[in-house]
């Protein structure tokens, strides 16, 4: 696969989660966190294939652990945010700034 | 906590996960599901889990699917741009679409012609579920022959046989109809039946009344009820001909009513058109007893069809047969005088349900079997074909998928637009078939399947049955696609990159190995087509004792005119006279019964001297006009060449003479007298002694043949005038007509046909299956041709640079073609072998078609061998050639 220069809009919230759950981040904990962060519904298919994207492109790695919740024993895939990830996150944010310095209008100016 | 998904979406969720993360991603989406059950209640959360399972559905390898199902717009785009590849690839589509609606359309007709033969219901009868039919048959010999019931005997059996509603029963009967003054007599067949006939098959009307019990007392005024088919024959408005007269064999008969819709009696092929009721027996056969319809002697119904008080099952109707049995048997004891159960050995037999003859039920539905096996063949050489055909395409047309993909379009996406072009192609391929279907159903349509009239007739292709082609056109394209949606799991540009490097096809093992299954395939069909061809070659070829060409027969019914000797005499002798003065006619003589087909009149033939128990010679006995000899072109031995059938003479076959006579000699015969009754009661001379003959069933050794003159025969019921002609058999036709219209204006003239199509219709079902399997046999041929030539191709198109640097460095150009021929002859060597003991093994099913070749004949085989090597050849010679041709200085430059 071509390395990503860039990141997809619904990628970049999947990679902000799981920098966001750190050590807890998988598929359901990050679908969690982008609801209660974001108030919208999203699909765990749409994680799933984003995280596997992601994994491909080298700004995640993935292994299977086991935890205990509840007294209950639970294999789960975890994420992990590479140094990769985090300096495209960081270009994101970057380009993301820049591209919101300045907008008056929207961010409560002159004339709202 | 306990909440879990429902099962359905789970299940869809779980198909749609990647093995690795399957139970994982389950687990963790129940315990999400089980919260919102918690939280939210448990509609929202089975909401919130259906949207959650689309999703999957969308992303994953079901997500052709679901991109179909989800996406419509998006897949109707994939159809207009697979609408316009085909039209840049026109060979490729019309090859598939051929294909698929060649083999569709064959099956389709097969389908078509089993559902009209068997498994149609009867029209016009309701409530058919209920029916049995009984026939009086023996319980050794033959289920084909059955004996006739007499009227009191069915009459007991109604009033005694238990759980049913009603007990009607039916024989044939073919009339001489003329509908009035003026109009031409015609062969009309009908039946005599029962009053209560079509009020116990449901029968409607469409005007007039059906019989009443009235109708059957005897001295009753004489009725008739006619089809609406044959009411339209007769008058514009059908309903008018209710309350006319018409005339059947020269009597006047009222016809009370016109059967509505397409109702046809009992039997199918729905041929029946007239049905007049038990009083009118001698309207229908003036020979019958006075006492026909009283006496128990006397047998007068062939079918009995019985309704039950409850839809029948196989226990049922093995009930009713041994309830029928037990009446039988007390009428055996309680009427000791004499009934129609001549002997011991006769007892009814039920077979659930009406329509086709029990007797020939089996044979036809092997026939028919016979012909959905080569039909069922035939498709899946096409589906081994059009699968070829895709996977040529699949990875000619890879390095533009693998270039989409790297662009980013998903692998759902590819594959949806190779199903849009899969549909586009079923769609197209199912609407050719239908065209197929129909053509060919018309021409089956109008074809005889046996002698015996199991004929498909009238076939229409129902909507179903349309519907049901067009389903499977796109299930057999569905089919061929999916192995190259298989293979159409890209690997990525690196993967296509070192195929395309090492010169090798995509699925290459895999079409080789689809080019052996055709191959196989189509060697069973040109086998099974080979060996029916020779049957029916030998079938013609069979030495019948006489020239079969330049004669044409046809048939009279002088018994149903109540014709007595006499006036027999002076209607026979005004006849052939008036033929044989035709022009363009040789000879001309009339014969009864009706030669060329499989039944004859038994006649015996005893030594004077021969003890009074000594048993005659039994053969196949004639009873013939003076002009027979010469008109048939018998071959005479010895005696009187013109014998002109003069009374008490006999003419005897070789076979006949050695039987009665033994060691006299031809020559010394002539003029010796025999007896045709024993004890001497009946003394004639021999006048001539002919070659054997065989004038009746040809597949067997000819019988001992006895000739007589007609004067001699008691009651004639069918009499057939044979003609030698001039010119071709059926030129003299329309004179012959004539000249009966003339001799006998009251009489209708059938079965007319050249001696070759009377002796033919004996093996029609042969020759209809010898066609067919000859048909699908060079259809399947053609797709093995057409597949292996693809495989072959595409092998070269990827050897190119290959063939190129081996011509560069000295390889000479016939050894090219012939290592590319070679590349064609393994699979199909491989499909050869195959083949060859395929149908070795399943030969058997055959035998019972075939006469005079084994079924493991090895010239059909060695044949079919070199036909299908012969097709083989010429399918690799083309890109052979091209191979051959390849310029290395091109290729070279092209590095």
């Amino acid at each position: 696969m071509t390395p990503k220069s860039s990141l997809g809009e619904f990628e970049h919230h999947v990679l902000l989660a799981a920098l966001r759950l750190g050590d807890e981040a998988y598929t359901t904990s990050i679908l969690t966190e982008l609801e209660e962060r974001t108030g919208r519904e999203v699909s765990a298919a749409a994680i799933y294939i984003a995280l596997r994207r992601l994994e491909t492109a080298g700004m995640v790695t993935s292994r299977m652990r086991e935890s205990s919740e509840r007294g209950e024993r639970r294999e789960r895939r975890y994420v992990r945010v590479t140094p990769t990830g985090i300096a495209l996150a960081r270009g994101a944010r970057q380009r993301l700034l820049s591209l919101w310095d300045g907008l008056t209008i929207v961010t409560g100016g002159h004339r709202a | 906590m306990n909440a879990t998904p429902p099962a359905v979406l789970r299940a869809i969720v779980r198909a749609s996960l990647p093995a690795e993360d399957r139970r994982t991603l389950c687990d963790e989406l129940d315990a999400l599901y089980a919260q919102r059950v918690a939280t939210r209640g448990r509609a929202a959360a089975n909401w919130w889990y259906l949207r959650q399972a689309a999703g999957f559905v969308r992303h994953s390898g079901l997500g052709l699917w679901g991109s179909v199902f989800l996406n419509p717009g998006a897949f109707a785009t994939d159809l207009r741009l697979a609408a316009r590849g085909m039209r840049r690839r026109p060979l490729f589509a019309l090859t598939f679409a051929l294909t698929l609606a060649i083999a569709t359309g064959v099956v389709t007709v097969v389908s078509a012609a089993a559902n009209w033969v068997l498994l149609r219901p009867v029209p016009g009868v309701s409530g058919p579920e209920h029916l049995v039919t009984l026939r009086l048959g023996a319980n050794e010999g033959p289920a084909q022959i059955a004996f006739d019931i007499s009227h009191p005997d069915l009459m007991t059996l109604r009033e005694r046989l238990p759980g049913v509603t009603g007990v009607a029963a039916t024989s044939p009967i073919d009339v001489d109809l003329r509908a009035g003054e003026g109009a031409s007599p015609r062969r009309v067949p009908g039946e005599l039946v029962t009053s209560n006939y079509f009020s116990l098959l449901g029968a409607r009307f469409a005007a007039g009344r059906p019989f009443l019990a009235d109708d059957d007392a005897p001295g009753a005024a004489l009725t008739a009820v006619i089809s609406a088919r044959l009411a339209r024959s007769i008058a514009a408005e059908p309903q008018s001909v209710a309350g006319r007269t018409i005339r059947i064999n020269g009597q006047s008969v009222q016809v009370v009513g016109v059967t509505a819709g397409d109702f046809h009696g009992a039997d199918l092929p729905s041929r029946v058109d007239l049905w007049l009721p038990v009083a009118a027996l001698h309207v229908a056969n003036p020979f019958a007893p006075p006492q026909s319809t009283s006496s128990r002697s006397t047998g007068v119904w062939q079918k009995v069809t019985v309704r039950l008080d409850r839809p029948r099952t196989d226990a049922l109707v093995a009930t009713v047969a041994a309830a029928a049995n037990g009446v039988m048997e007390s009428v055996r004891a309680e009427f000791r005088d004499g009934h129609s159960y001549m002997a011991m050995i006769h007892q009814y037999q039920a077979f659930p349900g009406i329509g086709l003859d029990p007797s020939v039920r089996s044979s036809v539905r092997k026939t028919v079997g016979l012909l959905a096996g080569a039909a069922a063949l035939l498709l899946l050489l096409a589906i081994a074909n059009l699968t070829n055909l895709t996977l040529t395409q699949a990875s000619t047309r890879e390095p533009q998928a693998v270039i989409r993909y790297a662009l980013g379009a998903r692998r759902s996406h590819l594959m949806r637009a190779s199903l849009a072009e899969t549909v586009l192609l079923g769609a197209a391929g199912g609407g050719l078939a239908l065209v197929i279907a129909w053509l060919l159903g018309r021409w089956l349509g109008n074809a005889q399947l046996s002698e015996f009239g199991a004929s498909i007739e009238g076939m229409r292709l129902e909507p179903g049955v349309a519907v049901s082609t067009f389903v499977v056109a796109l299930v057999a394209s569905a089919l061929a696609a999916l192995a190259p949606l298989r293979l159409a799991r890209i690997g990525g540009i690196d993967a296509m990159l070192r195929r395309s490097t090492t010169g090798q096809v995509s699925g290459h093992r895999a079409r080789l190995a689809f080019t052996s299954i055709q191959v196989s395939l189509s060697l069973t069909l040109l086998v099974t087509a080979g060996l029916l061809g020779r049957t029916v070659a030998n079938l013609r070829a069979i030495d019948l004792g006489f020239p079969i060409d330049r004669a044409m027969t046809f048939s009279l019914d002088p018994a149903s005119h109540g014709l007595d000797r006499a006036r027999r005499g002076v209607v026979v002798a005004n006849l052939e006279q008036r033929l044989a003065a035709l022009p363009g006619v040789q000879s001309a003589a009339l014969v009864a019964p009706t030669p060329f087909g499989s039944g004859y009149i038994t006649a015996a033939v005893y030594a004077p001297d021969a003890p009074p128990d000594q048993r005659g010679v039994v053969g196949a006995g004639f009873y013939v006009s003076p002009a027979f000899l010469s008109s048939v072109g018998v071959r005479v031995v010895s005696g009187d060449a013109g014998w002109r059938a003069d009374s008490g003479t006999v003419v005897l076959s070789r076979g006949a003479l050695e039987q009665v006579l033994p060691g006299v000699s031809p020559e010394r015969a002539i003029g010796m007298v025999i007896s045709t009754r024993p004890r001497a009661a009946r003394l004639v001379r021999i006048a001539a002694v002919i070659e054997d003959i065989r004038l009746s069933d040809i597949t067997r050794d000819p019988p001992p043949v006895i000739i007589q003159p007609l004067s001699a025969a008691p009651t004639v019921f069918s009499l057939s005038g044979i003609v030698r002609t001039v010119g071709s058999s059926m030129s003299v036709s329309r004179a012959v007509r004539a000249a009966v219209a003339e001799s006998a204006p009251d009489f209708s003239m059938f079965a007319e046909r050249s001696v070759r199509a009377a002796v033919d219709l004996q093996f029609s079902e042969r020759k209809v299956l010898a066609l067919a399997a000859a048909t699908l046999g060079v259809i399947g041929l053609l797709l093995a041709a057409v597949g292996l030539y693809g495989v072959v191709a595409s092998a070269v198109a990827a050897r190119y640079r290959e063939i190129g640097i081996r011509s560069a460095l000295g390889a000479a150009p016939l050894r090219v073609a012939g290592q590319v021929v070679g590349l064609g002859f393994a699979p199909a060597v491989v499909g050869i072998v195959v083949g060859s003991a395929i149908t070795l093994a399943g030969s058997k099913v055959v035998r019972a078609y075939l006469y005079d070749v084994p079924e493991h004949d090895p010239g059909t085989y060695a044949g079919a061998v070199l036909v299908l090597l012969a097709v083989i050849v010429l399918a690799c010679a083309v890109p052979a050639i091209r191979a051959a041709r390849i310029s290395p200085a091109r290729v070279l430059r092209g590095e």
